[in-house]
């Protein structure tokens, strides 16, 4: 079984889609483990469409992939995974490093502090493993960091207007709110200008900068 | 133009592991920086097949900034410090030093933001893991492949000795090997059984 869940991200001529892909592994004709993998397809207008992709998680059968709820299960799995991403990638453009290492932490156990006698050969697992990610997310970041940069935002007029804010910041929140309210498309252009207009008014209102 | 490339290699049992490095210059960078490339080839006695893994090693920008004449004996320091540096980590790894060796991968690849100390920016905190994380592929590599053959040969020898033990005494070997610098190759199959072979 195989269920996709895709997250669009428009920005000027970049269409980025997050995919998230759940599915079961086969052994020897036996239906054994499952998998998830994230897909960034990275879109510009009037080029051919490339992806990066990574292992996001990997195990034995859990027991409602086998089950009627497979297919809700497995759609829930893909999902949580697409968001995590975007919300990985939120975390870039807002430059928060620390945050963005105790997240990825968090999901693949890469560093031993504060864990029971962690194992060399599994850390060394675990760093191999994230390292993917983190390629993954690097390629993606830059890609869409491009995009914001030849967008209208880096306009004299606008980035004079917006420069006080942050302009990658409001991006990342834009990324990050996206990712938790778990919608399916993202016209990241008009909600950033929604998002930017309203910290300048909260700006303007009380004459002290947000962040 | 290519630049010498060090290599040092090891036999235990059937395995024989063989890890080469070699500085790249990258082109029309002046002054000259470069990356060392690592790679890990194994092999199985008796099998033609081979398992050769390649990762970047280490990036270097502006190493020679007043001395581009240097170019060649830098090269092949730097490839010989990655060669020892590898077989060193595989001994830390086997003697399960996992903090010895988490400092030492931190030091060379900087992937653990320190409040007040090492500040990141996201995207060099994302390319220095990716870096640490495309190193561990060759280095898990023949760490699986050595404990693979630690137990194959205590299966085939039928020698009462403790694996544990086993992984530890080749690791402090193996830190013993990557100090020393006029050695290319050891075989490091326990002697006992060599005596008996």
């Amino acid at each position: 079984m195989r269920v996709k869940e895709r997250k669009v991200v428009k920005m000027g001529d970049l269409t980025l889609t997050i995919e998230g892909t759940w599915m079961t592994t086969w052994k020897d004709g036996v239906e054994r483990g499952e998998e998830t993998r994230v897909r960034a397809i990275v879109h510009w207008a009037g080029e051919k469409a490339w992806s990066v992709s990574y292992v996001a998680d990997e195990g034995v059968l859990s027991p409602y992939a086998g089950s009627e709820l497979a297919k809700e299960y497995g759609s829930a799995m893909a999902d949580r995974h697409a968001r995590q991403f975007l919300r990985w990638l939120g975390l870039c453009f807002k430059d928060e490093a620390s945050r963005l290492f105790n997240s990825l932490d968090n999901a693949y156990f890469f560093n031993p502090e504060y864990r029971q006698r962690p194992s060399a050969i599994d850390t060394c697992w675990r760093l191999a493993r994230v390292g993917v990610v983190a390629s993954t997310l690097a390629i993606t970041f830059n890609q869409l960091r491009v995009a914001v940069c030849k967008s209208f935002v880096f306009d004299a007029q606008n980035y004079k207007k917006y420069a006080p804010l942050d302009i990658f910041a409001i991006v990342g929140e834009c990324l990050c709110n996206f990712a938790a309210a778990g919608g399916k498309e993202l016209d990241l252009a008009a909600t950033f200008v929604e998002l930017a207009e309203q910290r300048l008014k909260e700006v303007s209102a009380d004459g002290v900068s947000v962040r | 133009m290519e630049y010498p490339c060090a290599e040092k290699g090891l036999k235990f049992g059937d395995l024989t592991i063989v890890v080469r490095a070699q500085w790249h210059r990258w082109p029309a960078d002046e002054p000259p920086g470069g990356t060392t490339e690592i790679s890990v080839t194994l092999m199985r006695d008796g099998i033609d097949a081979r398992i050769v893994k390649t990762a970047p090693f280490r990036k270097t920008d502006w190493p020679l900034r007043c001395l581009p004449h240097e170019t060649p004996r830098y090269a092949e320091a730097e490839a010989k410090r990655a060669v020892n540096v590898f077989w060193r980590w595989i001994g830390l790894a086997l003697i399960d030093d996992v903090w010895q060796l988490l400092i030492e991968l931190d030091d060379a690849y900087r992937f653990r933001p320190i409040e007040e100390i090492r500040e990141l920016s996201s995207l060099e905190f994302l390319t220095n893991l990716r870096d640490v994380g495309s190193v561990m592929e060759p280095l898990l590599a023949v760490l699986t492949h050595l404990l693979c053959a630690i137990h194959v040969w205590r299966l085939q020898t039928d020698v009462e000795a403790d694996a544990t033990s086993m992984c530890v005494q080749l690791g402090e070997q193996l830190i013993a090997f990557a100090e020393q610098d006029g050695v290319r190759f050891a075989d490091f199959t326990p002697k006992e059984v060599n005596a008996n072979a």
